[in-house]
């Protein structure tokens, strides 16, 4: 994927634009870091990856290449309103495989 | 995203990566809509998403307001611009760094305690990574170099397939240890001191060099070695064309034979056999082009045992180091070795043979 597609050219050079992008990519490295086997839920993860390995093929000695993009979309927004005043009452992001997006 | 790659390839991998999909989605996605939604490393990205829910009820609710007219999906930037221009460029390229170089990239040890209590290599990497056919693609070494110069040798433009690699890191004169046989190796340990020895095979070293044929390159090994060469060529060739097909094969069968395609490069295998069997190496580097993990695995693999170097010790025999042949690092860590004698072997193609001699040992 080329810079450019990853943000239309105006919002890419906006504050929020920028943020987004930063935070996405803080979002690849988080996801990254929790499958880092020497971390506890990275040795939970490939725990369970070779265990059911193990278990449907029979071994371990076999390469496992998890390949996940992961993306956040919106959840839930519920907005109060009073006449020309709205609230955000409540508001959840999700995070989703690029697969279930 | 991430990844981790030990043992044979096998047509389970797709499978696998579905398999991997279902535990991130059970594990590590909870944990990331939790970072998400609360932690203070998306603060940003929440104030971000409040902007967007009121600016879309602001557009629904009050479509006849001025700002709305003005501005609402004009694409106007103008006063809410950013200074640096080139921000997004910044990002976008620490994304690529961190794909192609890796969040991390190392091999860890796995003690398989669910299963059997064997250990197993395994290397783990987050980011992109070349996988299939092009990790074959280019298949270069020498029979008889330097540790110095294999960066040479790995930069070759053409792809070189060549029987197998004799380095002896205290003497710089591989070939001219080799040709000399055990006996005359027996004699030198008898007679000279090690200073004495290291200075003799610099001199055979030095002499080697000047009169005879550089083989670290493809056109002087094809001078030195005409029928192995030749050989080779055809071996490449059908590689080349039939790349993926020879490299599910090479990892699944483990067919063997090649070594013994020519009457030389039998006796070369004999002659390597022979030494590692008089154990006159205290290492055996097995230097592969493909993923060295990979290639232990097939070791591990082939002599049934995962903590084959300390099988290997008990039997007195020489340890065993897997080198990248394009890894700088792991090209550096062969000065490591240099306290002791090493045997540097190709694993490509050729590493079956040594995997059966190893079987009885």
């Amino acid at each position: 994927m080329k810079a450019s597609a990853l943000f239309r050219k105006n919002f890419g050079i906006t504050d929020m634009g920028r943020d987004l992008l930063s935070e996405d990519y803080m979002l690849k490295q988080l996801t990254a870091s929790l499958i880092y086997p020497e971390g506890e839920t990275g040795k939970q993860f490939w725990a369970k990856v070779y265990a059911q390995a193990k278990q449907k093929f029979g071994t371990t000695e076999i390469p496992v290449n998890t390949f996940n993009k992961v993306w956040i979309a919106p959840d839930k927004a519920v907005i109060y309103q009073n006449g020309n005043t709205a609230f955000i009452a409540e508001s959840r992001l999700k995070v989703l495989l690029e697969e279930d997006s | 995203m991430g990844g981790a790659r030990g043992g044979v390839h096998t047509t389970k991998a797709p499978l696998l990566n579905t398999l991997g999909s279902q535990i991130i989605r059970q594990i590590v996605l909870p944990l990331l809509e939790k970072e998400i939604n609360e932690g203070k490393n998306f603060a940003q990205l929440r104030q971000v998403y409040s902007g967007v829910i009121l600016a879309n009820w602001y557009k629904r609710a009050l479509k006849q307001a001025l700002v709305n007219q003005v501005y609402a999906n004009s694409k106007k930037v103008n006063g809410i611009d950013i200074a640096d221009k080139s921000s997004k460029e910044k990002i976008y390229n620490q994304y690529l760094q961190a794909y192609k170089k890796g969040v991390y990239n190392y091999i860890k040890e796995d003690v398989g305690i669910l299963f059997s209590g064997e250990s197993m290599p395994r290397k783990y990497f987050s980011g992109g990574c070349k996988i299939g056919a092009a990790m074959i693609s280019k298949v270069v070494t020498a029979q008889e170099i330097t540790p110095v110069q294999i960066k040479t040798v790995t930069g070759a433009k053409h792809p070189v397939v060549v029987p197998f690699l004799v380095v002896n890191a205290k003497s710089t004169a591989p070939a001219a240890r080799a040709a000399v046989g055990s006996r005359a190796q027996k004699s030198d340990a008898a007679t000279l001191s090690l200073e004495e020895r290291r200075l003799k095979n610099a001199r055979l070293a030095n002499q080697q060099r000047v009169s005879g044929v550089s083989v670290d390159n493809e056109e002087g090994f094809s001078q030195k070695y005409p029928s192995i060469a030749n050989d080779q060529r055809g071996i490449q060739s059908e590689l080349e064309g039939h790349l993926t097909e020879e490299h599910q094969e090479l990892l699944q069968g483990m067919p063997s034979g090649i070594m013994y395609r020519t009457q030389e490069a039998a006796e070369k295998a004999n002659r390597m056999i022979q030494l590692i069997e008089e154990g006159k190496y205290d290492h055996i580097v097995i230097i592969t082009d493909q993923d060295p993990v990979l290639a232990k695995a097939h070791l591990q693999s082939a002599t049934k045992t995962s903590e084959w170097n300390n099988f290997l010790k008990k039997k007195g025999k020489p340890q065993i180091h897997f080198i990248d042949s394009n890894d700088p690092v792991a090209i550096q860590r062969l000065g490591v070795l240099q306290a002791g004698k090493y045997l540097a072997l190709e694993l490509f193609l050729l590493g079956h043979l040594v995997i059966k001699k190893f079987k009885n040992l």
